[in-house]
């Protein structure tokens, strides 16, 4: 589970999050949910201790990522908004690179990383250099590399961005396998289809607060709105 | 954990994935096949000038006023070319030209100064040599025909030379040697400079710039480890790149003609092993700058261009070990570039090793490397880095 509690970032004079609070909960997909520039990546970059708050904690299954942010970092798999892979390796290479960074080895890492492999039909590719990747095939890569180490918790930052609709759905089905076995997913997002297909809670944030939260149906509800989107965009005009 | 957490890991992907660069394998390669081919061209090409042991052409005008003269330069072992006419400003394949006039044996004679005119072209090194050359035989046959002349008046001889310098050089090698050698210790030293740099960006700002640096630093890595990762690849980088000059750059050497330019360079297989052994210290120290330099950088185009211009510091510390006459003062005898070139150099003209200063050297680069690193990894954690992604 990740808790955000009264989470308070600055840069200069731009307030980025402004006293977020939620939590995602194990065996639920939680999604933020906002504009472009609303606070989304500074949040989960502080819930992976990339950034300092100013005010405010996360804990990452009870543990504070500032005052242990390795013990933290070791329950969590993070797909960042750009894949940053590295061209001259294979897709192999980069998920047992990752995989080794969190202690693995061995065959336990190379069953881990073919079980992976073969749930994102990655066969193909998964001894080829990434250089020339298709963004497809670059998210199978960046997922693939989140899940090596079987974390409880997963955070991730528009995963489908410039994603085909393949992808998209192999993509779904994964979270949803990871979900039913009890994992916290935390993920950005600001395509409403996605988010009201995906999430079992959302967190609306509007210029670094938190201006709703709830189910997408709960959302709906609330806001008296017709759809997720109407309901949006009510709460981000009303903040 | 302790606080290296990453680094092996880190190390081999990145040394993997540096391997697989084109770029990175091609400036250390480069640097080390092509400089010693440069400099194989250059020992060459220094060969070929001509030296103060060779025969000097000197073209002499009115030789038949002072054959006695040219009798003497003839046998001295200058090739004398008699020509006639007026002397121009063409030398016309000789190094150097004596004007003598007529009456010179007449002033002789008569105890007058009796004048001569040596032309020579200073922006031949041949030409500066020879005249100089020439300049002394002519005085010596001066004061030959003064000590004659005093001797026929019943006066000592000596009274023409009432002083005698005896000029003996104490160097264990000749001028050519240390010229020579000067050249090496420039090769050696840049290299790990040259092996290391692309090595070093690309691991730190190249990383940054792919966006890759973000996903490592969100794994439970400690930064000294992923420091000390990059920074061991650069470094190893540098240490065989360097390694490679040393030993390729001594193969070459065995085919320029050293022995014609009466150059004998103590360069057996130890002496080419510890050149190596001592420049690595040197290499982990420049992989460690240039690790900081890229971290600090805000792009790769920007790490390449502080970095390259870096590679001139050890240009400008050579330079001032040069102009002050080839000694080195006590405190840039234990520093690294400096502290190198000292032992490099004694190691390469006497084939000797002071082990005292070879380990303080070693210790100082070791201990520079550390600070470097130190720095870089204070960064590693500071958001303006990410901010840099």
């Amino acid at each position: 589970m990740i808790e955000v509690e009264d989470l308070q970032k600055r840069f200069g004079k731009v307030v980025a999050v402004d006293g977020a609070r939620f939590a995602a909960k194990d065996g639920a997909i939680t999604t933020l949910l906002g504009a472009n520039g609303s606070g989304k990546t500074t949040t989960l970059s502080a819930a992976m201790a990339l950034l300092k708050p100013d005010a405010g904690t996360v804990r990452v299954d009870g543990i504070d990522v500032r005052a242990d942010a390795k013990g933290a970092r070791r329950r969590i798999g993070w797909f960042p908004d750009a894949f940053g892979l590295y061209p001259r390796l294979t897709a192999r290479e980069h998920v047992r690179y990752f995989g080794q960074l969190h202690g693995k080895k061995g065959p336990e890492l190379e069953g881990a990383i073919q079980a992976i492999f073969d749930e994102l039909d990655m066969g193909e590719i998964a001894d080829r250099r990434t250089e020339g990747f298709s963004t497809g095939q670059r998210m199978k890569v960046a997922l693939a590399r989140a899940m090596v180490h079987s974390p409880q918790n997963l955070i991730l930052d528009e995963p489908t961005r410039g994603l085909d609709i393949m992808s998209v759905r192999l993509l779904r089905a994964t979270l949803r396998r990871l979900r039913s076995e009890g994992r916290a997913i935390l993920m950005s997002s600001h395509v409403m289809a996605e988010v009201e297909d995906l999430s079992d809670h959302v967190v609306v944030i509007s210029a670094g607060r938190v201006v709703g939260t709830g189910t997408p149906a709960e959302l709906v509800a609330e806001t008296g709105a017709p759809n997720l989107e109407e309901a949006f965009v009510t709460l981000a005009v009303q903040s | 954990m302790n606080g290296l957490a990453g680094f092996g890991t880190i190390f081999r992907t990145t040394l993997v994935d540096q391997m697989r660069d084109r770029r990175s394998m091609g400036a250390a390669l480069i640097y080390a096949l092509l400089g010693p081919v440069v400099m194989l061209l250059a020992f060459t090409a220094l060969a070929n000038m001509r030296d103060d042991s060779e025969t000097l052409t000197l073209a002499v005008h009115g030789a038949e006023h002072a054959p006695a003269l040219v009798q003497q330069l003839g046998a001295s072992g200058a090739q004398i070319e008699r020509r006639s006419g007026p002397a121009g400003d063409e030398f016309r394949g000789a190094d150097a030209v004596l004007v003598i006039p007529q009456g010179f044996e007449r002033s002789i004679a008569a105890g007058q100064p009796a004048r001569v005119q040596l032309l020579r072209d200073d922006r031949k090194q041949s030409s500066t040599i020879g005249a100089g050359g020439i300049a002394e035989q002519i005085e010596t046959y001066g004061r030959a025909v003064a000590a004659r002349s005093l001797t026929q008046r019943g006066l000592p001889a000596a009274l023409a030379a009432p002083v005698t310098v005896e000029a003996r050089n104490v160097a264990p090698v000749t001028g050519r040697s240390l010229m020579i050698v000067g050249m090496m210790l420039y090769f050696f030293i840049l290299a790990p400079f040259f092996t290391s740099m692309t090595a070093a960006i690309d691991a730190t700002a190249g990383e940054r710039e792919r966006q890759s640096l973000k996903p490592l630093l969100a794994q439970p890595i400690d930064p000294a480890g992923l420091i000390g990762g990059k920074w061991a690849v650069a470094a190893l980088f540098g240490a065989f790149g360097t390694a490679v000059t040393v030993f390729f750059s001594v193969f070459l050497i065995g085919f320029a003609p050293l022995d014609r330019l009466g150059v004998d360079l103590p360069l057996t297989l130890a002496h080419q092993i510890g050149l190596a052994l001592l420049l690595a210290p040197l290499a982990l120290a420049v992989a460690a700058v240039q690790v900081l330099v890229a971290m600090l950088a805000k792009s790769f185009k920007e790490a390449q261009t502080y970095i390259q211009l870096l590679s001139l510091a050890p240009v400008a510390l050579l330079f001032n070990s040069t102009f002050s006459g080839g000694e080195t003062g006590s405190i840039g005898k234990i520093m690294p570039v400096t502290g190198h070139s000292d032992l490099l150099r004694r190691l390469l003209t006497e084939g000797t090793l002071d082990p005292k200063q070879a380990a303080l050297v070693t210790a100082t680069s070791l201990l520079f490397a550390l600070l470097c690193l130190a720095m870089s990894q204070r960064h590693v954690g500071d958001e303006k880095l990410l901010g840099k992604l």
